[in-house]
């Protein structure tokens, strides 16, 4: 039992690392834009298709990948930013809810249209390659997928937080009347933050590509769990977002091991809403 | 439109409506129910989401709520589902009840009240995989009877498709009535402006809480009848979150200040869907859901409050010739 622990405590602190970097692009576009993106697990998904199809067509190996997908993936965030988000600044909340929602329609089904429901993976060797800690069996992909994923969620953290361009984004967040009088050009601030945070994505999507099926439905198991995080660590709050994610990996991976049958899924939601409850603010405050 | 031309018209649409069976074509019977169902389940959605303004993705608990109740209690115990459509609706508004009790009054609203639907519709699906007696993941069969009134099945689609256009009417009525009410100006104040609306006396959880809980019996008596309509019932597409957003956005598109807003969009969306899937076969899978989708972003991009209300503006400009023009000549449009 202890070592079943052990592997659970591993496993959900490993997860973390890629639920991370989905979550930090969430909350940065909820801080820097009021945006409540609901196309965002679709995003990741679509990054996770354009990967596996350059591994087919190409051989490219996933981890390789970024090199296209992160790029491919920020020019979707721009685009959506400027065609659907910008035009709907100042309209209220649920609209531009709405229009991701729609976003998340069309993105599923064209991939849907195109590759079918067919689940797909992608074997390469650090699929299965084992280390082994103790009692503890992890396999690469997951090791290299958490020190990818927060290696970048911290890396986002310390950019928002210690260079000019982090500063001028917390100052647009802030106010960005304020901030545009200031000299600040809040539409580039914006632009620059919808790459980064879609652009996120495409890590997380070659990092998840060696270790899980993929489907054109694989979006939406993101999607909850990403906005739980945000939510659990503060909306627009990066550093919360990190923490959150540790919080729901090891919430969920427990929950698995102790709750019997399927109802361990469970025990991250009630936490979710007991939390949300207790302290709807979520964990921290402010954009970093 | 005057008064006159307001009865003449709705008498017409009664006469459509009613008249509609004797086209005698199963194809436009069966689309014709889909599409009132889904009106259906949108009105019920837009007493919560609309009127109040809360943005509710958990309807598809009390959807279900409303299905295992009336199906297990007749499978189980052949107790009539014209009885267990009531259990289940008072089931769903007490659950609705609760749901409340812990959102509006801990002030969860907007993307918060949205998440915690959410959430609890994840829940609701888990917690019924786990239930032996309600079929697990597997889901409850309805036994046929063929013909039994008692049963509440019939072999002619026609029975159904009067069930329905009743529950429309009747949901449209409600709806109606709410915002003609008093609660309904206090929704109006509490949507445009919550503290303003505090202020002045406006009781904002229990007006939440009145209009949650009719939404939730509404989508719960739909649920039954979708399960006796379909004769099967399992978690997954119950409670399926793409489930509660089908159910939202005939709101969405259409309108959601005036009854006919979700009926409209419900139509369009299904004709829409229906029409692409006749055109293109299945060669293109997904494809009602991505239209579906563009649709969705083209209404809420070019139009401010869905489609009723941009025709009604549209159609006064055309008349007075006044580019700003809004209904009535004034900004209450």
């Amino acid at each position: 039992m202890q070592s079943v622990i052990a592997q659970a405590l591993v496993d959900g602190l490993l997860n973390a690392g890629i639920l991370g970097l989905a979550a930090v692009g969430l909350t940065l576009l909820f801080g820097v834009m009021r945006v409540v993106n609901f196309a965002h697990g679709e995003l990741l998904m679509v990054g996770m298709y354009i990967s596996y199809a350059l591994f087919t067509t190409f051989k490219i190996h996933p981890y390789l990948s970024v090199f296209i997908v992160v790029p491919a993936l920020a020019l979707l965030g721009i685009a959506m930013y400027r065609f659907l988000l910008r035009p709907l600044a100042g309209a209220p909340e649920s609209s531009q809810l709405l229009v991701t929602l729609g976003v998340s329609m069309v993105l599923q089904n064209v991939v849907f249209a195109t590759f079918g429901a067919d689940f797909r993976s992608v074997m390469v060797p650090v699929s299965t390659d084992p280390y082994m800690l103790g009692p503890v069996v992890l396999t690469a992909a997951r090791l290299y997928g958490f020190i990818v994923g927060m290696g970048a969620c911290l890396g986002l953290y310390l950019f928002l937080r210690f260079t000019d361009f982090g500063v001028v984004t917390r100052a647009a967040v802030q106010d960005p009347q304020a901030a545009a009088l200031s000299g600040i050009d809040v539409d580039k601030v914006l632009v620059i933050s919808a790459a980064i945070a879609v652009g996120l994505l495409g890590l997380a999507a070659a990092w998840l590509m060696p270790m899980v099926y993929l489907s054109p439905s694989v979006g939406h198991t993101y999607l909850l769990p990403s906005f739980i995080i945000v939510i659990l660590g503060g909306m627009g709050s990066v550093r919360g977002a990190i923490i959150g994610s540790i919080v729901y990996g090891l919430s969920q991976s427990l929950g698995a091991v102790v709750v019997p049958g399927s109802l361990g899924i469970l025990v991250p939601l009630i936490l979710f809403v007991v939390l949300l409850l207790l302290r709807p603010s979520g964990l921290f405050r402010g954009t970093v | 439109m005057t008064g006159r031309q307001r009865v003449v018209f709705y008498l017409l649409l009664a006469v459509v409506a009613i008249g509609l069976p004797w086209i005698d074509n199963s194809f436009v019977l069966t689309t014709t129910i889909a599409a009132l169902y889904l009106a259906y389940q949108a009105l019920a959605w837009n007493l919560v989401g609309g009127l109040a303004g809360q943005f509710s993705l958990g309807n598809t608990i009390f959807i279900g709520a409303g299905a295992y109740t009336s199906t297990y209690l007749f499978v189980k115990f052949g107790i009539s589902p014209w009885i267990g459509i009531w259990a289940g609706a008072a089931i769903a508004m007490v659950l609705a009840y609760l749901i409340g009790l812990l959102t509006f009054r801990l002030n969860l609203r907007g993307l918060y009240f949205a998440m915690v639907t959410l959430a609890l519709a994840e829940m609701a699906q888990v917690l019924v995989e786990n239930m032996p007696a309600l079929g697990g993941a597997y889901g409850l069969l309805i036994p046929v009877r063929g013909t039994d009134i008692a049963a509440m099945q019939f072999e002619s689609r026609k029975v159904y498709y009067y069930i329905v256009l009743a529950m429309v009417v009747g949901a449209a009525a409600l709806m109606t009535f709410i915002q003609r009410a008093r609660v309904g100006l206090m929704l109006d104040g509490l949507r445009e402006n919550e503290n303003a609306a505090r202020a002045v006396g406006v009781p904002v959880v229990r007006s939440m809480q009145l209009v949650f809980a009719l939404s939730a019996f509404l989508a719960a008596l739909g649920g039954s009848f979708m399960a006796q309509y379909t004769l099967f019932l399992d978690p997954k597409s119950t409670f399926a979150w793409t489930e509660a957003v089908l159910f939202l956005l005939p709101a969405i598109v259409g309108g959601t200040r005036h009854w006919s807003g979700p009926v409209i969009g419900a139509f369009l969306l299904e004709v829409v869907s229906d029409s692409a899937r006749l055109a293109f076969g299945a060669s293109v899978k997904g494809l009602p859901q991505i239209i579906f989708g563009i649709v969705v972003i083209l209404v809420v991009m070019r139009t401010r409050g869905g489609i009723v209300e941009w025709f009604v503006e549209v159609w006064h400009r055309r008349r007075t010739g006044d580019p700003l023009a809004k209904k009535g000549g004034n900004a209450s449009a």
